[in-house]
């Protein structure tokens, strides 16, 4: 049961104060440059330039001072799904459009160098993305994030959307993550204690895993309603009433740091978009 | 090995081991639990309790051998069939609310009779029996939506849902906190009950009064390590105020507060009962 | 307090200081109090009915008339569902009567223009903290309401850094709330309704999941904030809780069936054990050696069934 413990160990959403120089950027910037590098993630072709994005964002983490291997935990959970998409994915690919070498051919399977390439770069994506999201979160605490995506939204503000409303339920959904996950541990042990059914450790593992997963999501919705009920009645009760007329105990200072951040993030994805136009492995 | 249901011993855990999120929630624990008693395990909020419960319940396991014995077997050896002692072992979790996930309350409570196998008329018959000993009424609550139900109710619930199992040993873990003083009764009476049928008992409280009313033995926790484990009464004796993050029982404490303002009153009362007996005969004289 | 003579400091935790706690009250909160002969809360004949779809609206409050002075310590107790939470509700103007009136200075609970006064007055604390938490800092969770509230920054500081001292908070600053231990996360939601500097405190069984060294640590707070000069309502359980408060209210089935001072609420033996609320341990102790015929009065606390003993014996 192992794995149930896994559930609670949801690190996007986490906030963990390291006191690193990433934690003293602005929020602003960091979700600029969040955005930046996913969006580089995405547009990156080629093996060289994915790995050197994720090489890039590693080093960032390392530099947040959060340990990679509690960043990557939060994959476990996911494991199952992500294992039986990339056997999907490699086995019905097929030859690709680009007539790429084919590497092994049984009848309808096909495992084509492009098709390799794909999935390898999907998984580092995936990861990188991951990493990404949770190198935000964990270096920015939840008012600062309010307050930076409220300043991105605030074109979207001016023509009456309610941007500081959107940016609140943003930042309380990341926080109640991990939460969820606590949750999701309990209700799974809840439901292991009085699963009875003979038979030791399953030898499908994965597949059993993903089964309980869903069997889990029902009580969880039921049970994050209700705690949705309850926090909306605690911020009004504490004179919530939208962002209009709100100070902020800690606001946000912009520092030269954070303008050489930009910098290098434009730069970043700059490079990225130009080197698609080079045939790079 | 002779009467001993469950045998813990130096058992540490922490949970997230090597994140920085990490817990040491047990230190070192022990626990010995003898057959028909009802036994309490004991400390204030974040001690560890709910963890080793879960270890009887083997829903977390031991790193090694010789640390957790549970109805003779050692929750470590990788081929126990954990299914044979959950169907031995039940377990009521803190929250109710977490460990309901049925969307009706007959459905609930039948989910493990079922797995055994049990159908039609058996079943209905275990589920009835199981609502009845809890106090809650089969006609009326046995179609209502489990998420409907007040928070007392979601606890007999769940407790109904662990005994139709008809488990030997019941862990509680904590089902008493929050509850109104009418609804604690009810619990108190329902444990006596199920020990006079035999039903070996483990709970987790930070209440002493409950634990004077219903244990026979208690261990008390304390930042992750077992430091005392003996009779409710002789432990409360020898126990300071707020000794472990602990309140004695009422009686113990005005007891206490009667002798040091020099009132004679003998040693060794422990209930209210016990104190108005001893100042009747003082006030007597 | 009396009832736990062993508690000798306020604190079970270090680096609190209870004289620097005291000397610090005269100043410390930013309200303007009315004349003591002015109630700050007015109930009149308030009813409550939950709203079911396609059923009966189920009734929770019926008919309660109340009123609570500025200053004053009230205790709410009852059974679970006897509508406790909701007259919480009601006062704070979280709920509007389906009948009858709430007013607090004056205001009157059912005008929506009067809703942030009066949530900036009443201060509501729910029961468990773990659902009510915003933020991933603990000072930026003491800020959140009076954020809300507009306060300027550096006023804002002043209030965060009050509250966290009046809850003992202030190591804990720079912690994740949901890191906490049980007894500091309610010390937590708390300090986030001080900071609001509301001039009436309502705990929604705010000890109920506390252990009993934490409970006892809270009330105590409790108690220093009350002498502050703010005013508490407190919902709860525990009898032992309710001896050292000015006024009890006793609801059941959603009526208010017993109102007094404590003494006067714990005399009414007959009617209590009707609704099956128990008495304080002492006074369990006490109304059984009155029923062995020994004229003891009615003690509640340790101090006064001393004082019991010592007239007995002069007799």
């Amino acid at each position: 049961m192992a794995s149930l413990e896994g559930l609670r160990h949801v690190s996007i959403g986490q906030y963990l104060p390291t006191g690193s120089f990433v934690h003293r950027l602005d929020a602003r910037l960091k979700l600029a440059a969040c955005v930046a590098l996913l969006a580089a993630l995405l547009l990156a072709r080629g093996y060289l330039v994915n790995i050197a994005l994720l090489i890039a964002i590693i080093g960032l983490v390392t530099a947040a001072r959060l340990p990679l291997s509690y960043l990557l935990a939060s994959l476990k959970p996911a494991l199952p799904f992500i294992v039986i998409l990339t056997v999907m994915q490699l086995l019905f690919y097929g030859r690709g459009t680009g007539g790429s070498a084919v590497w092994v051919e049984w009848g309808s399977l096909v495992i084509s160098a492009e098709g390799v390439q794909l999935v390898v770069v999907s998984l580092i994506r995936f990861i990188g993305l991951l990493l990404c999201v949770s190198l935000l979160t964990n270096t920015t605490t939840s008012s600062a994030l309010t307050h930076g995506v409220e300043w991105w939204l605030r074109p979207l503000t001016a023509i009456g959307l309610p941007g500081h409303e959107l940016a609140l339920v943003l930042a309380i959904a990341l926080r109640f993550l991990p939460i969820l996950g606590e949750e999701l541990e309990a209700i799974g042990q809840a439901q292991a204690s009085r699963t009875i059914t003979t038979g030791t450790v399953s030898r499908w593992h994965f597949m059993a895993g993903a089964r309980r997963i869903a069997n889990l999501i029902v009580p969880l919705f039921v049970s994050t309603l209700r705690r949705a009920d309850e926090l909306a009645l605690a911020m009004q009760a504490r004179c919530y009433q939208g962002g209009k007329g709100r100070t902020q105990l800690n606001p946000s200072n912009w520092r030269t740091a954070d303008t050489f951040a930009a910098l290098v993030a434009v730069a970043v994805l700059a490079v990225v978009i130009i080197l698609r136009h080079f045939p790079i492995p | 090995m002779i009467d001993a249901v469950v045998r813990i011993q130096h058992l540490a855990h922490t949970y997230l081991a090597g994140t920085p999120l990490a817990a040491q929630a047990l230190i070192d624990a022990s626990l010995t639990v003898l057959h028909g008693s009802v036994t309490a395990v004991v400390g204030p909020n974040g001690a560890g309790k709910s963890t080793l419960l879960h270890f009887i319940n083997a829903l977390v396991r031991p790193a090694s051998d010789d640390q957790v014995q549970v109805l003779g077997l050692d929750t470590h050896t990788p081929s126990l069939d954990i299914g044979v002692l959950r169907r031995r072992v039940g377990l009521v979790m803190q929250y109710p609310q977490q460990q309901l996930f049925e969307r009706f309350v007959g459905d609930d409570i039948a989910f493990g009779p079922r797995q055994e196998g049990l159908q039609g008329e058996a079943l209905r018959k275990r589920v009835f029996e199981a609502m009845e000993v809890v106090g809650l009424n089969p006609l009326t609550f046995i179609d209502r939506h489990t998420f409907s139900l007040s928070g007392g109710e979601m606890r007999r619930v769940a407790l109904a849902g662990v005994l139709a199992m008809q488990p030997e040993l019941l862990i509680l873990d904590e089902v008493t906190t929050g509850l109104d003083p009418r609804g604690r009764k009810q619990v108190h009476e329902l444990l006596r009950n199920l020990r006079d049928r035999g039903i070996t008992v483990v709970f987790a409280s930070n209440d002493m009064d409950e634990v004077l009313e219903i244990a026979d033995h208690m261990a008390v926790l304390y930042q992750g390590r077992t430091v005392a484990e003996d009779i409710p009464t002789v432990l409360f004796n020898s126990m300071q105020s707020g000794q472990w993050g602990l309140l004695p029982p009422a009686a113990m404490r005005i007891r206490q507060g009667l002798v040091q303002a020099g009132i004679p009153l003998p040693p060794g009362i422990s209930s209210l009962s016990g104190l108005e007996e001893a100042l009747w005969q003082v006030w007597r004289d | 307090m009396v009832y736990f003579p062993s508690l000798g400091s306020y604190n079970d935790r270090d680096g609190i200081n209870v004289e620097a706690f005291i000397s610090l009250a005269p100043c410390r909160r930013e309200t303007v109090f009315f004349t003591m002969a002015e109630p700050f809360i007015k109930v009149e004949n308030l009813f409550y009915s939950y709203e079911v779809p396609s059923m009966e609206p189920i009734p929770a409050l019926v008919d309660i008339s109340l009123r609570i002075m500025p200053g004053e310590f009230l205790a709410i107790v009852g059974h679970n569902g006897s509508g406790k939470s909701t007259l919480a509700k009601c006062i704070s103007g979280l709920l509007t009567p389906t009948q009858g009136q709430v007013s607090v200075l004056g205001l009157n609970t059912r005008q929506p223009a009067n809703q942030r006064q009066i949530r900036a007055a009443v201060g509501l604390v729910l029961q468990n903290p773990d659902n009510q938490f915003v933020a991933a800092v603990v000072e930026e969770e003491v800020a959140f309401g009076a954020e809300n509230l507009g306060i300027p920054q550096d006023s804002l500081r002043r209030r965060v850094d009050q509250a966290l001292l009046d809850t003992g908070l202030q190591q804990e600053r720079y912690a994740n709330p949901h890191n906490l231990s049980a007894g500091l996360k309610s010390r937590l939601a708390i300090a986030g309704i001080l900071a609001i500097a509301p001039q009436c405190l309502i705990l929604d069984e705010s000890t109920a999941l506390l252990d009993p060294l934490s409970r006892a640590s809270l009330l105590l707070m409790l108690h220093e904030l009350h002498r502050s000069g703010l005013a508490i309502v407190t919902i709860t359980h525990y009898m032992d809780e309710v001896i050292d408060t000015d006024r009890v209210i006793v609801l059941d089935a959603g009526k208010l069936v017993i109102e007094g001072s404590p003494r006067q609420v714990f005399q009414q033996e007959a009617r209590l054990r009707e609704i099956g609320l128990d008495l304080p341990p002492v006074g369990q102790i006490a109304r059984g050696l009155r029923t062995r015929g020994l004229d003891i009065g009615y003690p509640l606390t340790v101090e006064e069934l001393i004082q019991a003993h010592q007239e007995h014996k002069y007799d």
